[in-house]
């Protein structure tokens, strides 16, 4: 996908948000420069489960792909006068830091909107960039207690539940990328840039639009959560997941009818359609004590029978042999900068029938510090001063004269690009 | 924000409308083709919510959007769609794989009248391989993508997430490929075929917790935790943790102070473990230390000592935070007299947010506009009417003012 690849964006992104945007817009063919101090950026120093490959942080390498990576001082003057070079260079600067600290930095986004009226300043904000909030800690399970998604989860009965993966930050990257091609988009036409802002606030709330409406706009509801066994407030009887003998099975959108002859349950096959929210616990009892005494297999197998939208419950190691995510090549293994295999996720969406490759697998840190900095008109001698002053620094592997594509994994996938193009 | 760009919506459920009203709140000019009927969505909705008899299903996703109501089967719903589609720059379908070619409007039918058309897809599981032509809902994709398997504790089972999140999200990729396509096509002249699907979506969302996964020759049994944790990967205390009136969780935090916060002994002695190795003692500690207090008195001493906490809130909790009030996080609109409130788009492009100008309330009720807006005459809009083509209410001519036309 080449569709952004005029397009150069400078990313002083850390943790997750951030950096998972910059990503989604490198794999559109966006020249990301992931901008990190000198001991790297907070990804690469931090791993959830304290787990590393070869070295690199697992959160690095769940954000990394498709960026190049320069060390630099942000807090020394020389590296701001680099900085400001390199900004006068790109068309988008995307940061995820807490209000303020840019400008803290020097790089006030007013400042930078007026001097570059090209350029397009995107934030991600726990609860955007002004507000009673704004200098709060913005963490996904935060914003998941905050915006109800953990009051939703779970049942009435028992607590409420976090989501076991990190789904707010993942949805506010996409909604900052959406954000940041419209801003292209529209400069493209009216030659402006702009702001962009974004929230994990706003994000959170976003991912439950469906839920959070048909509760405001008086859908029926006594809890938060679903009662009597219903697995969420607005499910009618038999929607969600049930235990069999040997695993769970997922019920989708049926009518208590089909439901009845599926399973053979007589009390079923007398309700009406109304039914199906009204008496939903009843029907969820009946369905549940019935799957329960049957396997995966057969369960789905009467399903299936019945036209009922159904699948197994499945595991990450279930996912991975799961053909269809073969099929669409959504997880692949590649050899990683150390030359340690890695097993990244692909970018999502498919362009003209393929996934965008992976151009570039996460890079060491300041490993296109050298290229990048060539690339604005930085000489070799500059640059070495540079590094011995420790304002920037590049990775060992780069010295001084080479051009550093770091591993390019996949055949077929674009070159790197290469110093000063 | 005001993109200059037309988008026909063959679009129903959740995620193609989803997506269209993103780029419709971005100013596009979106089109939502609908059967004489309506959409599935304007006669469905979660909670069987509706306001005045519209589906608050259909206000969730379809604002910002016109419709046309016809009916694809008629042989003369070619003519007219391709006059619309020959000044379009997007068609969006959600069709199962398959559906709209038999229609006549699949992409290579379209890319042989317009061969710059972006032409995206939003399919269950892909357009192609072993499972195309299962059916792609959310909770079947949030089960299928180890979402629901990666949800829950030993307490409770597997859990369902309480909100159709696989849809939202694949909603904001496919808008964000889409975006991405018409950039090219400024560059390059060149249409695109965009094809995303729930599965994948649903697997982006957890891209964190399946990359940490796949690094770690782990097994299922690695998500096996106890009640208060919220994650199979994250150090204790990162979970939810019951209170005397309610609940909160709590973040990432630094063992030292949240002893001091709480001024537990028992969790100054545990300060040192390895909070991953043996996260259920620890929890455990912090639910003790927690259990009985007020969530009052817990936040005051959290905020003071910094600790990344937050109070479970509900919905109704949601409506009237400050912060959410601050952002304009909800939308106001009025619904044959009723108000309704709206989940505002959720950026701002200069420091503003897009509004809400127009509403599809009812199926077809911007027939006659779109299709006078290409060309017919409105003698031809009634015999199409007659004929049973092409559907538009009573009322339409005068439901909306018509910023397009």
């Amino acid at each position: 996908m080449d569709a952004l690849e005029n397009f150069t964006v400078l990313s002083f992104n850390h943790f997750l948000a951030g950096p998972l945007a910059a990503q989604l817009l490198g794999d559109m063919g966006a020249d990301v420069i992931a901008i990190e101090p000198l001991t790297g950026a907070f990804q690469r120093n931090w791993a959830v489960a304290g787990h590393y490959v070869d070295g690199q942080s697992v959160n690095h390498l769940a954000t990394g792909r498709n960026k190049r990576s320069l060390a630099i001082d942000l807090k020394s003057e020389a590296g701001k006068r680099v900085v400001e070079r390199l900004i006068a260079h790109a068309d988008v600067v995307m940061e995820n830091f807490r209000p303020g600290a840019m400008a803290k930095l020097g790089f006030a986004p007013e400042r930078l909107l007026e001097d570059y009226p090209t350029l397009v300043y995107a934030s991600t904000t726990g609860f955007g960039p002004d507000g009673p909030y704004a200098l709060r800690p913005g963490q996904d399970l935060l914003l998941q207690a905050m915006s109800g998604l953990a009051a939703v989860t779970g049942q009435a009965d028992g607590p409420p539940v976090a989501v076991g993966s990190v789904v707010i930050d993942q949805h506010a990257a996409a909604l900052c990328a959406m954000g940041i091609v419209s801003a292209l988009l529209r400069r493209t036409r009216t030659g402006r840039g702009g702001r962009v802002d974004v929230s994990l606030l706003q994000a959170a709330m976003d991912l439950q639009g469906e839920s959070i409406t048909a509760w405001l706009n008086g859908a029926p509801h006594t809890a938060s959560r679903g009662e009597g066994g219903v697995p969420t407030w607005f499910s009618a009887g038999g929607y969600g997941i049930h235990a069999t003998l040997d695993g769970h099975v997922a019920i989708s959108m049926t009518t208590p009818q089909n439901l009845g002859r599926a399973f053979d349950i007589d009390e079923l096959l007398d309700m009406s359609e109304a039914d199906a929210f009204a008496a939903r616990a009843r029907i969820t009892a009946l369905v549940a004590g019935r799957v329960a005494t049957m396997t995966n297999a057969a369960v789905i197998a009467q399903l299936d029978e019945a036209g009922i939208w159904n699948t197994r419950v499945e595991d990450y190691d279930d996912l991975a042999a799961n053909p269809q995510v073969q099929h669409l090549g959504a997880i692949r293994t590649l050899e990683g900068v150390t030359g340690a295999p890695v097993t990244l996720l692909s970018h999502p969406v498919q362009y003209d029938g393929v996934l965008p490759p992976v151009a570039r697998v996460p890079q060491h840190l300041g490993a296109q510090t050298r290229e990048v900095l060539a690339g604005v008109g930085y000489t070799d001698g500059e640059i070495d001063t540079l590094v011995a002053e420790g304002i920037v620094a590049c990775h060992a592997s780069t010295s001084a004269n080479t051009s550093t594509s770091a591993p390019a994994s996949e055949p077929g996938s674009k070159p790197g690009r290469g110093a000063a193009t | 924000m005001k993109l200059a760009m037309r988008v026909i919506s063959f679009c129903h459920y959740l995620q193609g409308p989803a997506a269209t009203q993103y780029l419709a709140d971005l100013g596009a000019d979106v089109i939502k083709i609908e059967p004489l009927g309506g959409a599935f969505e304007r006669h469905w909705s979660g909670g069987r919510s509706f306001v005045n008899g519209v589906s608050a299903f259909l206000l969730s996703a379809n604002r910002n959007k016109r419709s046309l109501a016809i009916d694809l089967k008629h042989p003369r719903a070619q003519e007219i769609l391709f006059r619309l589609i020959d000044d379009a720059d997007v068609i969006v379908e959600n069709f199962r794989p398959g559906v709209l070619d038999r229609l006549g409007f699949g992409y290579e039918a379209v890319r042989a009248r317009k061969p710059d058309i972006i032409y995206a897809s939003a399919t269950g599981l892909g357009a192609t391989g072993p499972d195309a032509a299962r059916p792609g809902q959310d909770l079947l994709m949030q089960a299928r993508s180890g979402l629901i398997a990666a949800t829950g504790n030993r307490d409770s089972g597997p859990m369902i997430v309480g909100a159709a999140v696989v849809d939202q999200h694949g909603a904001s990729l496919l808008a964000m490929g889409i975006l991405a396509a018409v950039v090219r096509r400024l560059q390059t002249g060149e249409g695109t075929r965009v094809e995303a699907s729930l599965l994948q979506a649903a697997i982006d969302l957890q891209t964190e917790a399946l990359t940490k996964y796949n690094a770690r020759s782990v097994t299922g049994d690695v998500m096996d935790r106890g009640r208060h944790i919220g994650s199979w990967y994250h150090d204790a205390p990162y979970g939810v943790y019951a209170l005397q009136d309610g609940h909160l969780v709590l973040s990432m935090n630094d063992p030292d102070k949240l002893a001091a916060a709480l001024d537990s002994d028992e969790l100054r002695a545990l300060a040192g473990i390895d909070r991953y190795a043996q996260r259920e003692p620890y929890a455990e500690a912090v639910a003790q230390a927690l259990a009985g207090r007020k969530l009052s008195e817990a936040s005051a001493r959290f905020d003071a000592a910094g600790i990344w906490f937050e109070r479970v809130r509900s919905y109704e909790d949601v409506m009237t935070d400050p912060q959410v009030a601050h952002l304009e996080g909800f939308t106001d609109y009025d619904v044959h007299g009723a108000p309704v409130r709206l989940v505002a788009h959720p950026l701002r492009y200069d420091g503003v947010s897009p509004s809400i100008h127009r509403m599809p309330l009812q199926a077809g009720c911007d027939t006659r506009e779109i299709l006078a807006g290409c060309g017919f005459a409105e003698s031809a809009i009634d015999t199409l009417l007659a004929e049973g083509v092409i559907g538009s209410p009573p009322d339409a001519a005068s439901a909306h003012s018509s910023p397009f036309t």
